[in-house]
């Protein structure tokens, strides 16, 4: 088995997205860094 | 902090819900973006109900969409210990459950990295002050008749106890009005008060944190200013159970 993935590297520039919350509102990564750092968990499930 | 997974608005919501989750979790039910970010989990078959998750990880990002650390490794599943799991790797809270005000000087946040604190478990109390521009605190010392920015916690003694406050550095600023320089915060000033917990009866704490400050600019000191802010925090036995998930 290969070495897992993990993304983009240290020093890259991540492009801006825009997915729904729980609440259904739309949340755009560029709204969020604004003027201060954000820390972005990727997880598997909130079921399991 | 954000959290993305594959899961439907209505399963982030129960479980937002459930946990008392306040801060985003993102659905990105087609994998898009953890697609986009080469994280989907390809060792999981297409027509698995699984597919679609990521290798999970998380990552920081700074205020021009760099990323300045990132962090792959055991599986993340969110619960009460992620926050605790965040703190330590990146010196950082998860902004779980806190309290914020608008001072008129700026908005304040507070929170614990988490909502629970068991015996001897350290918990990190973290103070924001955003300060406006061209506005300040002082800190110490102080010559007579100023107002040093100054924190104290108020809790019941047989729960809760303060091991340190920690201030963040100070600028030695030269003021022209009283042709003096004096040690002051600036910005986003950040207190770090590492508690510790005493008791394993299930209390609700109630811990409040006592502010005095007075913001000042180059030419005039406002009104200085006593703020108590009252934050969420139980206190509980060691669970032990949880150790074997």
């Amino acid at each position: 088995m290969t070495a897992r993935p993990t993304g983009p590297a240290i020093g890259a520039a991540v492009d801006d997205f825009e997915l729904n919350d729980q609440w259904g509102q739309p949340v755009r990564l560029s709204t969020v860094t604004g003027r201060r750092r954000a820390l972005i968990l990727f997880y598997r499930s909130a079921s399991w | 902090m954000i959290a993305i997974s594959p899961d439907s608005q209505q399963i982030l919501k129960r479980f937002a819900d459930r946990y008392g989750i306040d801060y985003p979790l993102l659905s990105d039910a087609d994998s898009r973006v953890i697609r986009a970010w080469g994280l989907l989990n390809e060792d999981i078959e297409p027509d698995h109900k699984h597919y679609g998750v990521p290798h999970p990880g998380m990552y920081l990002v700074d205020a021009e969409g760099v990323i300045f650390d990132k962090h792959f490794g055991p599986d993340y599943r969110i619960r009460e210990s992620v926050a605790n799991a965040v703190q330590e790797r990146f010196g950082l809270a998860a902004g779980h459950d806190g309290t914020r005000l608008d001072s008129g000087h700026g908005e304040i946040r507070a929170w614990f990295a988490a909502p629970i604190i068991r015996p001897q478990q350290l918990n990190l109390l973290t103070i924001e002050i955003d300060l406006p521009r061209g506005e300040h605190l002082y800190g110490e010392p102080l010559p007579e008749g100023y107002i040093p920015l100054h924190i104290e916690i108020e809790a019941d003694v047989d729960h809760l106890v303060v091991d340190e406050i920690r201030y963040p550095e100070t600028r030695m600023l030269h003021l022209p009005v009283i042709d003096e320089r004096l040690p002051v915060y600036e910005g986003l000033v950040t207190i770090k008060i590492l508690c510790r917990g005493l008791s394993a009866e299930e209390v609700d704490i109630q811990p409040i944190v006592h502010i005095s400050m007075q913001a000042c600019d180059e030419t005039v000191c406002h009104t200085p200013q006593f703020l108590q802010l009252k934050l969420p925090l139980q206190s509980a036995p060691h669970d032990w159970d949880s150790l074997d998930e």
